[in-house]
């Protein structure tokens, strides 16, 4: 980020620096018709450099930027238990009254798939709080590494077989479970899984984009989300999905249509929605 | 008795067993002359005290914003309590009956002299809140709460009942 902002910066300064040569190049003859030119190319250029830092907290929190809508994660304590706290707040520049609706909605969407995965079976953590009118959820503090770290030490020090296949068979047991209640998890990334320390447990968090649906077309697309985030970062632990995919066609009562479908969506390539 | 401290206010928790008079309070409570107040609920129903905490949590904010639902802190307490956004269900299940002998007392910034008090008018004997936990109804829980035994493979009942008080008023 801080790389990108000098960059920016220094096109901007470039920008200050050669009116004088450019101007005499633009093709207009009156002196006001090149300022407002300048003028044009600096707002350009500047935009990068002040929104920038806005930007990378879209990127920073792994929502889609047309969602829009950003997160703040802080530990705390409720009632005397270790916790987080995750408050979604909101931008000025949307319309206010749709940007409260939606806020809420996200907020009790999340609440409501939180209690769904856990009846389902699908471990997730205990949800202490839900706060509408600051827009905060409050959860359990897991202790331990999310499995994007435990796999990037795998490709940094040497894999641990067994340990490995525990991880993969969990991550296909949890999504099975919850593709077969009819909950789609929207953001399958190995850095929203958790591992508990002590009873090595898988834990899903970040319900933030999940959503309710049967349709094999959506659990494949879910699944192929995990793919590409396991093949563009965890490459060097060998064939990890597989391992997966194994645990999940063992777990789940439905495997054949979502992995049908799944075959299907690899030669397509990535796709949300299917709409239009 | 126990005293808790939740967010700068305190919340006083004393269980009774033997409960002989649990039909007068359950009437002064509703005629709301029981002094102190207090808020009575369902023991067997409670298996640690981590629920309880959270729905006082919720109580409070509540309080705070003046948006309370029932009339008193207190039977907001017992209803908030519960997983259900009926009233008058919640404050009959989770609170006490006419026939109920096990019993949990709870309120909020109590002073000693004011739990003495509550210790005279229920007439029934104080034992530990470490009894919670092995005298809780699992079967009645389930039921209420609508637990499936696999929720109860990942978590325990009090993780499940937690849940629900959190996202009651998402649903």
């Amino acid at each position: 980020m801080i790389t990108l902002l000098s960059l920016s910066f220094s096109i901007v300064c470039l920008v200050y620096i050669t009116p004088a040569c450019l101007m005499s190049f633009v093709p207009c003859q009156y002196a006001v018709g090149k300022v407002l030119f300048g003028f044009c190319t600096l707002v350009i250029f500047a935009f990068p450099t002040i929104f920038f830092p806005y930007l990378s907290d879209v990127f920073d929190s792994s929502v889609p930027s047309e969602f829009m809508l950003y997160q703040r994660v802080f530990t705390s304590t409720f009632v005397g238990r270790k916790s987080i706290i995750k408050e979604r707040f909101s931008k000025k520049y949307r319309h206010p009254t749709l940007d409260s609706k939606l806020t809420l909605k996200r907020l009790n969407a999340e609440a409501r798939c939180m209690t769904k995965a856990r009846r389902l079976g699908v471990c997730t953590p205990v949800l202490y709080s839900v706060d509408q009118v600051l827009h905060t959820l409050t959860f359990e503090y897991i202790d331990g590494p999310a499995v994007k770290d435990v796999l990037l030490e795998f490709g940094a020090n040497g894999v641990v077989e067994e340990r490995l296949d525990d991880i993969a068979a969990q991550i296909g047991y949890a999504i099975a479970k919850l593709h077969d209640g009819g909950l789609i998890h929207g953001d399958l990334t190995t850095s929203n899984m958790l591992i508990r320390d002590g009873s090595n447990q898988l834990v899903l968090i970040d319900f933030g984009l999940s959503f309710t649906s049967t349709l094999p077309e959506d659990k494949a697309v879910d699944l192929y989300v995990l793919e590409r985030a396991l093949l563009s970062m965890h490459s060097s632990c060998g064939n990890v999905m597989d391992r997966v995919l194994a645990a999940y066609r063992k777990s789940s009562k439905q495997w054949s249509s979502t992995l049908n479908k799944l075959a299907q969506v690899r030669q397509r390539g990535r796709k949300r929605t299917m709409v239009g | 008795m126990k005293v808790f401290d939740i967010d700068g206010s305190t919340l006083s928790l004393a269980l009774y067993d033997d409960v002989a008079n649990s039909k007068e309070l359950l009437h002064s409570v509703q005629a709301g002359k029981l002094e102190p107040e207090v808020a009575f609920l369902n023991a067997s129903l409670i298996p640690d005290i981590f629920p309880v905490l959270a729905a006082a949590h919720k109580t409070l904010v509540t309080k705070a914003r003046d948006s309370l639902t029932t009339r008193t802190l207190h039977s907001e307490l017992v209803y908030n309590y519960s997983g259900s956004k009926h009233i008058t269900e919640s404050l009959k299940r989770c609170g006490i009956s006419e026939s109920s002998t096990y019993v949990l007392a709870a309120r909020f910034n109590a002073s000693a002299d004011e739990m003495e008090a509550v210790r005279k008018i229920v007439n029934g004997k104080e034992i530990d809140l470490e009894e919670l936990e092995g005298r809780a109804g699992v079967a009645e829980i389930q039921k209420l709460y609508k637990v499936p035994g696999l929720e109860l493979g990942i978590g325990s009942l009090a993780d499940a009942i937690t849940c629900r008080i959190a996202s009651r008023d998402a649903l």
